[in-house]
């Protein structure tokens, strides 16, 4: 019943729009002339089927996949991949691009918490990080109302100085060649410039791995301590700490066996820490090759350091850190962030482009001395369907979703139309 | 010459909504 009421109202609505516009345009009364009234329903019945005939073409000219009428059809493989998402890129390429955030939770609590009152951004972000609540409900004697009691999660205490990996079996700097034949390449680590040195006496190193990944050509790699400070070479080639004959080259072990070099016969090894007394500040390398073999294609040297003593502490930049009172108006991180459009993958229509030979009417306006061009040029014009989304716009902790937005106004703007036309 | 033609879906959504309401309408009026 509630169905059929709608239905009337908005078969109502519809009746008297039209109505309406029947008097705008005649400024007769409809109800008189229903022949002309049935004329204006067929037409707009006859463009809306029109529109929905396009709607079909256009539907099933984009998934038709025509096929080639045989007397033994095959089945056509099963497509199960997954259509590609639409890739969104931001409409104005210089819009500055919102910082990641850090949501971490710090190890203790977080300042000024229990002084100052957060604010609802913060809460609903770091209300993990915040210490658990335990309620302690009250006896047959206690009070009415339940006392909550705080338990603070415990501060850590401060460890030793220890030695300490800056990336343990985790390489920072990956290093890849190719090669075709004798081939060296230095490698320099840490990175001229910065000051990775270690004092004087201290133990320090690298790690080392050789990876020869696409390496099934790959004969022979090994790696020599060529250490150096800043510029000057220390040390070259004194002591070969790994050899390796990644494929079974006939000749590796003649080859090394005459130089008089250790060498195993593995794809990958690490040579693990390799220790050294280091006095100088930069510039501390080593040096490999691979030769011999006629195809050598790719070699990966992985090297890190090892630190001792206790690891730097980097600044934290977590929100949950500190406790955040709520706006003010001096810090602009709080005012909000505007929105940035995202537009997606265009699609292209090319109208135009083409080139009308004028033929014979040139060759007959040429009898009478008029000179006309052989042919027209109409310019392409290439309609560029893209679409976009407007994104969201934060003020003061309040989001607001502009894509909603934009359909909800459309909406509106639509019942208008159809209520006052 | 590229002419570029922003489409909001939800837009395009209330549209073809708006599109698909004039057809009924008009079906359902013809219907005597």
């Amino acid at each position: 019943m509630k169905c059929q009421s709608i239905y009337n109202w908005l078969c109502f609505l519809v009746r008297s729009w039209l109505r309406r516009s029947m008097q705008r345009c005649s400024g007769l009364q409809l109800y008189s002339l229903s022949a002309s009234r049935l004329q204006v329903m067929k037409v707009i019945s006859g463009f809306c089927l029109l529109l929905f005939w396009l709607l079909s073409l256009l539907l099933t000219s984009g998934i038709s996949s025509t096929k080639a009428q045989t007397d033994y059809p095959t089945a056509p493989p099963e497509n199960t991949s997954t259509p590609a998402p639409t890739s969104w890129s931001p409409l104005f390429g210089t819009a500055t691009p919102n910082p990641t955030k850090d949501y971490s939770c710090p190890a203790g609590t977080p300042v000024g918490y229990g002084q100052v009152t957060p604010n609802a951004a913060w809460n609903s972000q770091c209300q993990a990080c915040l210490p658990v609540r335990t309620a302690v409900w009250p006896t047959q004697s206690g009070t009415a109302l339940p006392t909550s009691v705080a338990t603070l999660a415990p501060t850590p205490t401060p460890g030793g100085v220890t030695e300490y990996w800056l990336q343990e079996k985790d390489f920072d700097y990956t290093t890849q060649f190719n090669v075709t034949s004798r081939y060296d390449k230095f490698f320099e680590y840490p990175p001229q410039g910065s000051n990775g040195g270690t004092g004087s006496g201290t133990l320090a190193g690298m790690f080392l791995k050789i990876d020869s990944t696409t390496g099934t050509n790959m004969d022979i790699f090994f790696v020599s301590d060529s250490w150096r400070i800043g510029n000057t070479t220390l040390q070259a080639n004194t002591t070969i700490y790994q050899v390796e004959c990644d494929w079974d080259y006939p000749n590796c072990d003649q080859y090394f066996s005459s130089r008089g070099i250790q060498y195993t016969k593995k794809g990958n090894k690490d040579l693990g820490p390799v220790p050294f007394g280091g006095g100088g500040n930069r510039g501390i390398g080593w040096k490999g090759w691979a030769c011999c073999g006629p195809t050598v294609q790719s070699v990966v040297g992985k090297y890190g350091n090892i630190w001792a003593g206790t690891p730097p502490e980097p600044p934290s930049q977590s929100i949950c850190g500190e406790v955040n009172r709520g706006f003010t108006p001096g810090e602009p991180g709080d005012v909000g962030t505007l929105p940035s459009p995202m537009v997606g993958n265009p699609t292209n229509f090319n109208i135009g482009g083409w080139t009308i030979g004028t033929g014979w009417i040139s060759e007959l306006a040429q009898l009478f001395g008029i000179e006309l061009p052989t042919s027209i040029y109409v310019p392409q014009f290439t309609f560029s369907f893209t679409p976009i989304k407007f994104g969201m716009l934060e003020m003061f902790g309040v989001e607001v979703d502009l894509d909603i937005m934009a359909f909800v106004m459309a909406a509106l703007l639509a019942v208008r139309i159809l209520v006052r036309s | 010459m590229t002419i570029n033609l922003y489409m909001h879906p939800g837009v395009m959504a209330v549209l073809a909504a708006v599109l698909l309401f004039v057809l009924i309408k008009t079906l359902v009026e013809l219907i005597p």
